[in-house]
């Protein structure tokens, strides 16, 4: 659903006003979006973000029929003008009002100034590269700054570089959350399995970490295709390969966890089992989420 | 050199007094060994009781597998039983989980909040006066919790973004104010290593700009490593303790760490000593030389 300003005022006054206790920051961007003229003002980008986390009906509709789109197509946010948007000033204009919506539009900013951030097969392909690059490159500098081999020499960084693989990895974290938060189900399918094997090459608490996405991911797509992107968070976990490496003939899952065949078989099962049954449950029972208890409203 | 201050450094202990649910054995959620913990509080015991040095116990965080009430509970009552009223701790990521992964991992701003109500007092600062040496004692929540209001920018973040926790650094070192009478030891406490944040680059550079900063004391890898960052002359040290409970194969010996820190004509110098599980009780296994922080 594509929102002017004074839709999205009304929409936003509407929560306020059924929200209790009521959020202070909300009301203050209201305000500041109301009281300025234009309509493509930093404020009512953040107020966008704000109200789009709460309400994913606010996804044009042709992004959520359709999938992301080039910025020809139409913006995500229709607020959020990058042609005369100064960064620093307009997050720093926000943040007066309250720091969570300047955390929203930077993170806004942030993801769609990577370039073609709306093509989400290309974005993944180098999120991958960058992971790798970014993980080589921190276990280098851990080696490097090492005690006490290093001890007496210090380690100098170049840190005013943004083009570092950990700083860009930032910027590809952030525009994948983007894409998951605009729930169009082919393309949460496709980011999902990549972001649950991303997650476990990296260190512990994987499976709660896989967790965690696989819910937030889950819980924006439609209801009706919660089901089916379970089960695609589910097979990732159970059958994690990396992304664009195609499918080999199965193998013995004892061979590669070096498990006896009924560990590694209930460590498979209860896996899936658990995203799929935390998954379906909470798609069945939308009304018990709480707008206070997170970022999900409950579905009239 | 006389020690000054010992820090016992403990860290991802994950201890439960509930048996593990059949969801929990399966899934492979770490758990620390009841005869390692019993061998842990043992020497723990024994090293902030001695005559000597003063003995201070920290705890980076990770008391529980899966953040059960009773489980943070109960560790907090065997810690502050064998490390002593002058011990602190902080909580880790697996603390979080309210024991129950799959139904917090949507409300986890909520439950986050409810954990640090219930179980770690905001904001608290432990200052120790040694000789003339001031070490004082900041304690951050690194675990991710996105935005208060549960608006979250970033789910992929492993660890917290570093910005807020700058922030409220900065704030207590300046509450804290001047110490004129020697040495000034500004220590963090704090669960993630700094590298592992997100942006941990940042993290890296913004902690190097903090002159009151000597030492970050971390746990999360289950693998201890001592590290210097920072940029110039000074920059600080991180010590990231190793599980100090699970046992496993593959897996690296429980072990602790104790940093011996003295002043020597104005200048702190630290020592750390590596404490391993050697299969029945817990030993020094090594000590590296001496450094200036």
């Amino acid at each position: 659903m594509e929102v002017d300003q004074r839709e999205l005022l009304a929409l936003a006054a509407r929560r306020l006003w059924d929200e209790s206790p009521q959020d202070p920051g909300l009301r203050r961007l209201i305000e500041g979006a109301q009281a300025s003229e234009s309509r493509r003002t930093p404020i009512a980008a953040a107020l966008w973000e704000w109200m789009w986390r709460l309400d994913p009906g606010l996804t044009p509709q042709r992004w959520a029929e359709d999938g992301p789109q080039p910025p020809e197509q139409g913006a995500l946010n229709p607020f959020l003008n990058f042609e005369d948007l100064s960064e620093t000033e307009s997050v720093a204009v926000v943040a007066e009002l309250d720091s969570s919506a300047a955390a929203l539009l930077a993170a806004a900013v942030q993801a769609e100034r990577v370039s073609d951030w709306w093509a989400t097969g290309d974005v993944l392909r180098r999120y991958m590269t960058v992971h790798a690059d970014s993980e080589r490159f921190m276990s280098d500098l851990r080696s490097r700054t090492r005690l006490p081999s290093t001890s007496g020499r210090h380690q100098t960084l170049v840190l005013d570089d943004k083009f570092l693989p950990p700083t860009l990895l930032d910027d590809y974290q952030v525009a994948l959350t983007r894409l998951l938060l605009v729930g169009h189900p082919a393309t949460t399918r496709q980011i999902l399995p990549v972001l649950l094997v991303t997650q476990a090459t990296t260190d512990d608490t994987t499976f709660l970490d896989q967790v965690r996405i696989a819910r937030f991911a889950i819980r924006r797509v439609q209801t009706r295709s919660r089901a089916t992107s379970a089960r695609t968070a589910a097979r990732a976990v159970v059958r994690p390969r990396p992304y664009g490496v195609p499918r080999r003939e199965p193998q013995r899952v004892a061979h590669r966890t070096q498990r006896t065949p009924v560990e590694a078989f209930a460590n498979r099962f209860s896996a899936a089992a658990a995203v799929l049954i935390g998954a379906v449950a909470r798609a069945e029972s939308p009304h018990e989420d709480k707008i206070d208890d997170g970022q999900w409203q409950a579905q009239p | 050199m006389t020690a000054e201050l010992e820090i016992v450094h403990v860290s991802d202990v994950h201890l439960a007094d509930t048996e593990p649910t059949w969801l929990q054995k399966h899934i492979g959620v770490q758990r620390g060994s009841a005869s390692v913990a019993e061998a842990l509080a043992a020497t723990v015991k024994s090293l902030v009781s001695r005559t000597g040095p003063q003995t201070v116990g920290l705890l980076s965080g990770d008391l529980s597998t899966l953040g059960a009430a009773g489980d943070i509970g109960s560790t907090r009552i065997w810690w502050e039983g064998h490390a002593g009223d002058s011990s602190r701790y902080v909580l880790g990521n697996h603390d979080f989980w309210n024991g129950h992964p799959l139904q917090t991992a949507i409300k986890h701003t909520q439950v986050h909040w409810e954990v640090r109500d219930a179980h770690w007092p905001l904001d608290r600062i432990t200052t120790l006066s040694v000789g003339d040496m001031r070490v004082t004692v900041y304690e951050l929540d690194s675990t991710p919790r996105d935005q208060i209001t549960g608006l979250v920018t970033n789910v992929l973040a492993q660890g917290g973004r570093f910005e807020p926790l700058t922030i409220s650094l900065r704030e207590a070192v300046y509450a804290q104010g001047a110490w004129g009478h020697g040495p000034d030891v500004g220590v963090v406490l704090m669960h993630h290593p700094v590298d592992r944040l997100r942006n941990g680059l940042v993290a890296i550079a913004e902690l190097d700009q903090n002159t009151s900063l000597n030492l970050v004391l971390v746990g999360h890898t289950h693998r201890a490593l001592m590290n210097r960052f920072g940029s110039g002359e000074r920059g600080y040290v991180q010590a990231t303790c190793g599980s100090s409970t699970i046992r496993g194969r593959k897996k690296p010996n429980p072990s602790f760490l104790v940093h011996a820190l003295s002043a020597l004509e104005g200048t702190v110098r630290l020592q750390t000593t590596f404490w391993e599980f050697d299969g029945t009780t817990f030993a020094p296994a090594r000590t590296d030389p001496p450094i200036q922080i």
